[in-house]
């Protein structure tokens, strides 16, 4: 997408005042949970730094911890399997799918299925994947991709929710939601009974034992994972902890910075397929891992951060970008600060480098991340990519020919002679009121009076005193 | 296929950082004992909207009995084996109002064909209650199985009170987890929930609408 | 965190490219202040930019050199460098260094770097000066900038300082922690979200009721102020240097 294009899903959101009101309500609802539960600024701070830790010393040494766990899983019954993109994970999953002679599956919130498009290749295949997390049920029926990685239909309304359960599910029109819930468990229930595979994402691999843990409140990934015959988890395959006492803090980092909550209403935790004897459980369980950009950001010291990312959502939920245009505007699968982040990165700056235009560098983000992702540093790394020739992101050096770079090296000229510097200041004194509001001063001024200049400098005004105190003494 | 693993990984060792922190601090989370454990795991799990009962053993009968009647419950679950089972079926009143229910090891398929459409409720042991999350920690075993405490609209989390432990990090050490490795385990920490219309809590959405912990005492 | 000298009979002081494009008032001000306790103020007239503006828009060699052009400004005494932005002071000291991590001039700008302070931070911690409010009772508002809190974590120094004025208080605004939308050229490469950012910045102030509102860095002040002034509001906002000033010598 262009910057041009963002910009107008920029003035249509920003012009959704009902919507934008909802979002912060909602946002200032998890900011407040979040500070609730993390609220002693010291131990927060030691929380951080151990969270911090822990994921770097994984995505440090991603190589010998993706074979850990891989011999984990295999140790306990579960088939791993590697995906470079995310066409071969959906094509994973679907071989899966039919190798067990299935057609039907039910899945779990997961944001990387959103990343491979997981969806759109199993139904061009014949098969029928349903969402099962009640947001992205809804979302699913509209047609639409998620609002916010934890919150994906924050934007409807119970009004929407009651007419696309009454088109796509058949029931009578209600807004009441209580009844629309139940009519979604109604029907939902059905599905997870008959479903031949369930879907769900990961939110941490544990090298040490091969445990898949998945976090959730509704308890339809719990379904997913022990109903159906086949369990299929996917994961970026930065989702990893080393060990299995490293597990309660990484929890209580993701689901308090989410939300405020101690813990999720359901903490899951896979260690495998049915053993014989259990009575229910499915009789495989695969583990796909997914590069998709990921080990090119494994390789540069700052870029690597990003893959410590417990895709929480505070970063979203405090950034005052995110809260203005809400998820749809960055059309991409991430969106808010960690979508910035990421999307130029999985994807190149060809397609999403105007993502990292789109922050004011204010810092909102770096400040919550529970494992301490310097955001705003990785933010204006990109801006450094996207005309750097020996860059090391996707498409660096894509913009590398704009007039900017001329305007910054005038600009630098000018900042390094002191005459030079009190001429511009000078000009654009005399100038003033005179220059045309095109340009950055068009935008400026499109909100705000024009900066006025001063004829004087600082160093005129000191002189100025000096000699007059003089004068007096 | 096999190709996307060796591409991977060659780029992963490639990526090796030169330094990576080789002390992970060590996180413990408040630590009491006696009552004050119990008070703290009360309150939690009662935050999440989870009805804490504390009752002795010969009051578990009576007790899961009137929860039920209140609830126009009809049948319950249990597994005869357990050690809440054993005082339940001890206890149970013949009078055929409400129905306890066998998980059948030789039906084909008890969880899609039984307890999907039929059962109303479900009493299960728990491997422990960790206070500072608030949370029964359940490892399914072929007596209760994993959906045993997911599909009936009511679960009944039957806790010893010196099952009670401060936190999940200590939970992980009690057990021996790390070696023990169960092939499932779930902590929960309320009844099925949902934001997801309007943004607004609602119970009951694909688990249990409801999770009673009963606090027995030991 | 910071290693504050004991005392600080000389100082330098880095005026910003924006006090001296558009508010050389408020520079003045910050020397006064500093003056007044009896510091002797270096203002080397070869000083410009810090260079955020090229660093933030991913231009690092214009800024290495704009930034060394400080650095070599500031060689000639080894005494505190006083900057009367949270954010420029925070860009001098915490982002130099690691611009330079790797290259030759690293442990030079390192010792430029380890000097500088933030204006109020300097006062309050250095100085501690004595403030006798002037002034007629007065309701403030205070806007903290986004780096002046959460790199160069002077917010509890400026608000300090105000604390001592007896007839001045201080007014909550809705949202304090939140960006006003200035962000440097952020400002009009989306200038759209920017607009929408100052506009909600400026109702939380005016909502306070406040006579004036007050910021530690004239980008913000610029950006808000600028904005008020367009809607035609009433609302005046100053630099707290020059309200401190204005306010013990009223
Ligand atoms: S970058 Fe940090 S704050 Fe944002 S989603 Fe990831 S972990 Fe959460």
């Amino acid at each position: 997408m262009h910057n041009a294009d963002f910009t107008r899903n920029v003035a249509k959101a920003l012009n959704d005042a009902p919507q934008r009101a909802h979002l912060e309500h909602v946002i200032t609802n998890f900011m407040r949970g979040r500070r609730g539960l993390f609220n002693d600024d010291e131990e927060l701070a030691a929380l951080r730094e151990a969270a911090n830790a822990v994921k770097r010393r994984v995505v440090g040494r991603l190589a010998e911890v993706l074979e850990r766990l891989e011999a984990s899983c295999a140790a306990n019954g579960i088939q791993v399997h590697w995906a470079e993109t995310g066409e071969e994970a959906s094509n994973i999953v679907l071989d899966i799918t039919r190798s067990v002679g299935g057609k039907t599956l039910v899945k779990s919130k997961s944001m990387v299925t959103e990343e491979i498009h997981l969806n759109k290749t199993l139904e061009a295949n014949g098969c029928e994947i349903r969402e099962t997390d009640l947001g992205e049920f809804i979302i699913q029926l509209i047609g639409q991709t998620p609002f916010h990685i934890i919150a994906p239909a924050l934007h409807v309304t119970k009004e929407q929710v009651g007419a696309i359960f009454a088109e796509k599910i058949g029931i009578d029109y209600t807004e009441d939601p209580d009844r629309l819930q139940a009519e979604a468990r109604r029907f939902l229930r059905e599905r997870f009974r008959r479903a031949d595979v369930g879907v769900t994402g990961v939110n941490f691999a544990v090298a040490e034992t091969g445990t898949i843990c998945v976090v959730e409140n509704e308890g339809n990934a719990r379904m997913c994972a022990s109903v159906p015959r086949v369990h299929v988890a996917v994961t970026g395959l930065e989702k990893i902890v080393d060990r299995l006492a490293d597990l309660p803090l990484m929890l209580r980092m993701l689901v308090g910075s989410a939300t405020g909550q101690r813990i999720s209403t359901y903490f899951n935790m896979v260690g495998g397929p049915r053993r014989p004897g259990d009575q229910d459980g499915p009789e495989q369980v695969h583990l796909v891992l997914l590069d998709n950009g990921r080990s090119r950001m494994a390789g540069d010291e700052e870029l690597r951060q990003s893959l410590q990312c417990l895709r929480c959502g505070a970063c979203l939920n405090h950034c005052p970008v995110f809260k203005r245009i809400g998820g749809h505007a960055y059309a991409a699968t991430y969106p808010g600060p960690v979508g910035t982040m990421v999307m130029p990165q999985l994807k190149g700056l060809d397609e999403y480098g105007y993502m990292a235009l789109a922050s004011s560098l204010c810092g909102a983000c770096g400040e919550v991340c529970p494992v301490m992702v310097p955001i705003p540093s990785i933010i204006r790394r990109l801006r450094v990519e996207a005309h750097d020739a020996h860059g090391a992101v996707l498409d660096h050096g894509h913009d590398a020919a704009r007039m900017e770079s001329l305007a910054w090296s005038l600009w630098a000229k000018v900042m390094t002679s002191p005459g030079l510097n009190a001429m511009a200041r000078k000009t654009m004194a005399a100038l003033g009121g005179a220059l045309p509001a095109v340009g950055p001063l068009g935008a400026w001024t499109s909100v705000r009076v024009r900066p006025k200049f001063s004829s004087k400098g600082l160093a005129d005004l000191l002189r100025e005193e000096d000699a007059k105190e003089k004068g007096s003494k | 296929m096999s190709n996307a693993r060796e591409n991977i990984l060659a780029r992963l060792r490639a990526a090796r950082a030169e330094r990576v922190p080789d002390y992970i601090p060590r996180w413990s989370p408040a630590h009491p004992e006696g009552d004050e454990l119990v008070a703290l795991a009360v309150k939690h799990m009662e935050a999440t909207r989870t009805l804490v009962l504390r009752v002795a053993p010969s009051e578990i009968g009576a007790t899961v009995r009137d929860l039920l009647r209140q609830r126009s419950v009809t049948n319950l679950l249990r597994a005869p084996d357990t050690w809440v089972g054993e005082l339940l079926d001890a206890q149970w009143p013949g009078d055929g109002e409400c129905e306890l229910l066998t998980w059948d090891h030789a039906a084909p398929d008890y969880c899609r064909d039984v307890l999907f459409p039929e059962a109303q409720a479900s009493i299960t042991t728990v491997k422990a209650l960790v206070a500072d999350e608030g949370a029964v920690v359940l490892w399914p075993t072929p007596s209760e199985p994993r959906t045993m405490s997911l599909v009936p609209p009511l679960h009944i989390a039957a806790v010893r009170v010196g099952q009670i432990l401060p936190s999940l990090a200590e939970a992980v050490a009690a057990f021996d987890w790390a070696v023990n490795r169960p092939n499932n385990a779930v902590l929960i920490s309320g009844p099925s929930r949902s934001g997801d219309i309007e943004n607004t809590l609602r119970i009951g959405v694909h688990g249990p609408m409801e999770l009673v912990v009963l606090l027995v005492d030991d | 965190m910071l290693h504050f000298p004991a005392s600080a009979p000389v100082a330098n002081y880095f005026g910003t490219c924006l006090v001296d494009m558009c508010y050389p008032e408020y520079g003045m001000a910050g020397i006064r202040l500093l003056r007044r306790e009896g510091v002797e103020v270096l203002c080397p007239p070869r000083q410009s930019c810090c260079g955020q503006p090229a660093y933030n828009s991913g231009f690092l060699d214009e800024t290495r050199t704009v930034a060394l052009h400080q650095v070599k400004v500031f060689a000639d005494n080894d005494a505190p460098i006083v900057v009367p932005s949270g954010s420029c002071a925070a860009m001098m000291r915490y982002h130099y260094p690691r611009l330079f991590e790797g290259r030759p001039e690293h442990a030079e700008v390192l010792r430029f770097s380890e000097r500088v302070f933030e204006l109020t931070q300097f006062l309050n911690n250095v100085l501690h000066p004595a403030y006798k409010d002037a002034g007629a009772p007065i309701k403030v508002a205070w806007h903290s900038s986004c780096h002046a809190r959460r790199e160069m974590d002077c917010i509890k120094d400026s608000l300090a300082l105000l604390a001592q004025l007896e007839n001045v208080t201080v007014l909550p605004i809705d949202n304090e922690h939140e960006c006003c939308g200035f962000g440097g050229t952020f400002s009009v490469k989306q200038p759209e979200i920017s607009a929408a950012m100052v506009r909600d910045k400026a109702a939380a102030i005016a909502k306070t009721g406040a006579e004036v509102f007050l910021v530690g860095d004239c980008g913000c002040l610029m950006n808000i102020a600028g904005h008020l002034e367009k809607e035609r509001s009433p609302m005046r906002g100053l630099h707290i240097a020059e309200f401190l000033w204005e306010r013990i010598h009223a």
